[in-house]
């Protein structure tokens, strides 16, 4: 779907402060798969993502999207725009038009979405961000925080494209929210076979939602592969400033004691299991700890 | 692209020219363009010229930086002359056009450029050597007497500063705001006019939101860390005069005197 070919790019190309902020990536994404990106702040996560609807131009190298080089002559990269569509970190930050309405319609609009689908768009995408359909002509400006996110977030998921980027999506949303998007996402990656992409600073959700984790650290991908096998390399994810997810530490420490608990524990329902193996182990009064 | 229109003139280095209090700065800048409008001979003119290159290197300020800006200034320059030429009366030296160019014309021009381009490098040099923190003090005291009218010359030189920092912080997010509504088609390289121009409302509001909140965001954390100008206030930066001072005075003085001077003998003008 999305493929990067030793792609380079830097900030302040040719001035003294230039900096590279990724460095020959090379990277395949599939369609349809659950992709998460996780490292360091100033990792280059943001910078990698800009660079898959055509919004960063790299500096060395290629991005091809469904198997042309976005950056050839003549390609007309406003198509990649509508085919990946990239919700940013802060997306409330964007609004600008005097209704919800008008706001959603935005991306349908410069589509040349005709106006009769435009209404049943925007409702489809006002049901999956879990928004009451009366609020179309209220001001996108009234609204707290974390409803002007999920306006932000209907403008561009009302496009349906085909790949969805999410930078962040729920830092700074209540965790009931945050759940509850993040589950519409996976729904429309399983259900509608969509690609999504996710950078996310919260290790529960990439072991809960990704298929597939790369990990950047100083512009490049240091791992990738499962979220499972990788949370098994807790001494390298350390040393990148990255941790593992809370409840595997509680099982590791569980571990040191001298417990013979599992170290691939990585949800509550699973941590709830074995919690009970555990319990069950010492019913016959034999204590574990040395 | 907005990184380009970045306004950080500063240049950091370690020189005289650096070490001076900005209010000599200031003031040896405003003498020095009252003083290029005096002059009118070419051949001062290039003296002038030798004499700026000198004080750069002083300042350590590289040439390359400078002959840059004025580079990006060419155009206006240009066009200015280009205008200029054709309407100057006198003796004939040509045709262009069907317009008659003239000796004088074009002794008006190129001195009008060169002019400029001393202009421009004498203010450019206070800028490169001039911290923002600096200026903004400096214009302060300036200011100082116009408490008499109830002015607060704190208040000023306070939104002075806060604009300086703010602008860098302005283009990035403008250029933000602009990434994210290209992300959802917006065509801000669109040949017609119109939907550009739509386009780039699209960047307007969003800014001109922001940057009101961000103000109302400041004006809260001043206050609530106590901020308020004026009376008892201590200032970071205190300015002092050194000896360089004294020494830049008179040889600025002195320099004055000599271009005054050598601007009415006429001996310099036929020699051009
Ligand atoms: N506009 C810019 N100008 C210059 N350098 C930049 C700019 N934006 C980012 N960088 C540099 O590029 C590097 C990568 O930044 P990027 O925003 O991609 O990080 P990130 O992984 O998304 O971080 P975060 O988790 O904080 O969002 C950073 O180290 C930063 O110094
Ligand atoms: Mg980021």
């Amino acid at each position: 779907m999305i493929q990067f070919h030793n792609v380079t790019y830097t900030y302040n190309f040719n001035t003294d402060t230039c900096k590279d902020a990724i460095k020959n990536i090379n990277l395949k994404i599939l369609p349809g798969e659950f992709l998460a990106i996780i490292g360091q702040t100033g990792s280059g996560k943001s910078t990698l993502v800009e660079h898959m609807n055509g919004l960063k131009k790299p500096t060395v190298g290629e991005v091809f999207v469904s198997g042309q080089d976005i950056w050839q002559k003549k390609f007309d990269i406003t198509k990649v725009r509508f085919k990946v569509g990239l919700v940013f970190q802060y997306p409330e930050h964007q609004m600008f038009e005097q209704d919800v309405f008008s706001e959603i319609a935005f991306g349908l609009r410069n589509n040349g979405i005709a106006e009769t689908k435009i209404e049943s768009l925007i409702f489809e995408a006002l049901d999956f961000v879990g928004l009451p359909h009366d609020i179309l002509n209220s001001s996108p400006f009234d609204f707290s925080g974390g409803q002007k996110r999920k306006i932000a977030i209907a403008s561009t998921i009302a496009m349906q494209p085909d790949v969805i980027i999410l930078d962040e999506p729920t830092a700074g949303l209540d965790p009931y929210s945050s759940e509850l998007l993040l589950k519409k996402f996976k729904d429309y990656n399983k259900n509608k076979g969509k690609t999504v992409i996710l950078v996310s600073h919260s290790m529960e959700e990439v072991v809960r939602f990704a298929d597939r984790v790369i990990v950047m650290h100083n512009g490049e991908i240091k791992m990738e592969g499962e979220p499972r096998k990788i949370f098994t390399k807790v001494e390298e994810l350390n040393e990148m400033g990255l941790d593992v997810p809370q409840i595997l530490k509680v099982f590791l420490e569980l571990r040191k004691l001298g417990f013979p608990a599992r170290a691939d524990i990585y949800t509550v329902e699973e941590a709830k299991q074995e919690f009970f193996r555990l319990k069950n182990l010492t019913k016959g009064g034999k204590s574990f700890v040395k | 692209m907005l990184n380009n229109m970045m306004v950080g003139q500063f240049f950091a280095a370690d020189s005289i020219i650096h070490k001076l209090d900005p209010r000599i700065k200031l003031l040896l800048t405003f003498v020095y363009t009252l003083l290029m409008f005096f002059i009118e001979s070419m051949f001062i003119f290039t003296f002038n010229i030798l004499a700026i290159i000198m004080v750069y290197k002083l300042a350590r300020v590289p040439l390359k930086i400078l002959i840059k800006s004025i580079k990006r200034m060419l155009p206006i320059l240009l066009i200015s002359a280009g205008i200029n030429i054709f309407l100057i009366q006198g003796e004939t030296v040509f045709k262009f056009l069907g317009i008659n160019i003239t000796k004088q014309g074009l002794c008006m021009v190129s001195t009008m450029i060169v002019r400029i381009i001393c202009l421009i490098s004498g203010m450019l040099l206070l800028l490169y050597t001039t911290s923002p923190a600096e200026l903004v003090a400096a214009i302060e005291k300036i200011l100082k007497p116009l408490k008499i009218f109830k002015v607060s010359p704190e208040e000023i030189a306070i939104m002075f500063s806060i604009a300086l920092h703010f602008v860098p912080v302005l283009l990035l997010e403008a250029e933000r705001i602009m990434n994210a509504q290209r992300a959802r088609g917006a065509k801000f390289d669109s040949k017609h006019l119109k939907e550009k121009l739509k386009a780039y409302i699209t960047i307007v509001i969003p800014l001109l939101i922001s940057t009101s909140n961000r103000a109302n965001d400041l004006a809260i954390a001043m206050e609530s860390r106590c901020y308020h100008g004026g009376e008892n206030r201590t200032r970071f930066k205190i300015l002092h005069y050194s000896a360089y001072d004294l020494y830049a005075l008179l040889i600025s003085l002195l320099y004055v005197l000599l271009l005054l001077i050598f601007n009415k003998l006429d001996f310099f003008k036929i020699v051009m």
